[in-house]
């Protein structure tokens, strides 16, 4: 690239038509300093052959009657300018959500028809679908890394930055939390399989697909904040209604990530 | 032999600055913005659903005009398009219906039907994307500012009086609410969104805007209220006029 000295305004003027709008030019000087420059200079993350390890809190949103919250680890390797590939493994926590424990809740009112009519015993079977809560996950996913920046902050700091977008599959544990009449608790119930670690990380595994978006901010050479969302749908059989029948149904799960990105 | 030894260091000193590369170049090169919206006016026709609410959706068009002042600085009018909306009903509220008999509160099974901001928006983050050898300038805002939106509240009996008809099929219509200041709520805006730029004239717009009010409805006795978020995912095309 060919450095000269800056030559006179009225040139600078004449060679890059400052009068026009926009303002804008690959040639502000008209020195051609800039005319083969990168479009981001200083890419603080080549993309290509770039292995990213990441540690992150994950938690499920707008929860119909399971809640997960957990930990998830992320290994991805970017094999090209644009394309990567990787492996998540998580591991959730959580249980039922308010609209089934409230007292206005599922079981709430369950309970109150029990004890209203002093029944001896109470069905406190969930009949509607979509209960069963993700305890652990394994994805393999491919990654498609489209837009690579820059972030300036108030014109003084300027960050990397990147957008995904993923899609794959794997597999993912489910278990059932159930409620147990006792009309000696508060709540007129006990639940039973919601406890940490109970049904294992894997145990009734299903399959399920997995699609997501995010967004990496590189910090400095070797650490950048990552921020996720991953929906994760599967096929579940329940006998919801009790007939001894199974109801297939969708489940969907909407999964966001927050986590600290370390590329050695 | 003084003046040919001061020649030669002023050639020196002379030729050291080209030769080297400058640190905060890249910095100079996040700084120069492609396009300018100071003094510009930008229209943005916009699609938006809601995000966060467990029991019914929202979505539409609407349209957006901003006024940008300064560059880092804008004043937005933003509208849905009465009329246009479309709200439903989650399937978490036909499942309970179906296998518990159960329907939430009735201010959950309140719909929104039309949304208007006045906001100002401020955008410290500024920057740009590589796409494919393409570049791509964004800024990233913050925007708050009042609102207005209006509901309606289910009712019953379905199909009688001012109360609409059963279409959810949950025996329930809805109807506007009663109260003046139920029907026209004061609201909020509050959120924050990317902007991209693809030339002078055309960009992209992503915003996620939370519309949050008070909110209540009356239905037998009793009266049920909560604030209300509703959390959209906007999209819109804009254009610097």
């Amino acid at each position: 690239m060919a450095r000269g000295s800056v030559p006179a305004p009225a040139a600078a003027a004449a060679i890059t038509g400052a009068d026009r709008e926009p303002v804008y030019s690959d040639d502000p000087f008209g020195d051609a300093d800039l005319a083969d420059a990168p479009l981001i200079m200083n890419v603080a993350h080549p993309t290509a052959r770039r292995l990213d390890f990441t540690l992150a809190f994950a938690t499920s949103l707008v929860d119909k009657y399971v809640q997960q919250t957990g930990a998830a680890l992320d290994l991805r390797y970017h094999f090209a300018e644009h394309w990567g590939i990787g492996g998540t493994l998580s591991f959730f926590g959580g249980g039922l959500t308010d609209i089934v424990t409230d007292g206005a809740g599922v079981l709430g009112n369950k309970v109150t028809a029990c004890r209203t009519v002093n029944a001896p015993t109470c069905d406190l079977s969930l009949g509607v679908p979509d209960s069963a809560q993700m305890t652990g996950s394994v994805d393999l996913t491919a990654i498609w890394l489209p837009f690579y920046g820059k972030v300036n902050l108030v014109s003084e700091l300027d960050f990397d930055m990147q957008l995904y977008l993923l899609a794959g599959g794997g597999l993912n544990g489910t278990r059932l939390i159930t409620a147990e009449y006792d009309p000696s608790s508060q709540t007129g119930y006990l639940l039973s399989g919601g406890k940490a670690g109970e049904g294992g990380m894997f145990g009734n595994a299903v399959p399920h697909a997995t699609i997501g978006a995010g967004v990496s901010i590189f910090l400095n050479q070797w650490l950048a904040v990552r921020g996720e969302y991953r929906a994760i749908i599967w096929r579940q059989s329940l006998d919801n209604d009790g007939d001894g029948l199974l109801e297939p149904h969708m489940s969907w799960r909407n999964v966001a990530m927050v986590g600290l990105v370390v590329s050695p | 032999m003084t003046t040919l030894a001061l020649a030669l260091l002023l050639a020196a000193a002379d030729e050291t600055p080209r030769n080297l590369t400058l640190p905060d170049e890249s910095i100079y090169v996040v700084q120069r913005r492609a396009y300018l919206k100071r003094g510009s006016v930008e229209l943005t026709p916009f699609f938006f659903m809601t995000m966060s609410n467990k029991f019914s959706s929202s979505m539409g068009p609407g349209l957006a005009l901003v006024y940008h002042p300064r560059e880092n600085l804008a004043l937005e009018f933003s509208s849905s398009i009465p009329g246009i909306m479309r709200s439903a009903y989650s399937s978490l509220v036909y499942e309970l219906n179906d296998a518990e008999r159960l329907a939430p509160e009735p201010v959950d099974l309140k719909k929104l039907r039309y949304f208007g901001a006045v906001s100002l928006q401020f955008s410290a983050l500024y920057g740009k994307f590589d796409f494919y050898g393409h570049l791509i300038d964004y800024d990233i805002y913050g925007s708050a500012g009042p609102a207005i939106a209006t509901t309606v509240e289910p009712c019953a009996p379905a199909g009688q009086g001012d109360c609409g008809p059963d279409n959810e099929a949950l025996g329930r219509g809805l109807r506007a609410p009663l109260e003046s200041t139920d029907r026209y709520k004061i609201a909020a805006s509050v959120g924050g969104g990317l902007r991209l730029f693809f030339a002078d004239w055309i960009g992209l717009r992503i915003e996620l805007r939370d519309l949050v009010y008070a909110d209540r409805a009356g239905e037998g006795a009793g009266t049920t209220t909560d604030i209300r978020n509703n959390i959209m995912l906007i999209g819109g095309l804009s254009f610097l006029l």
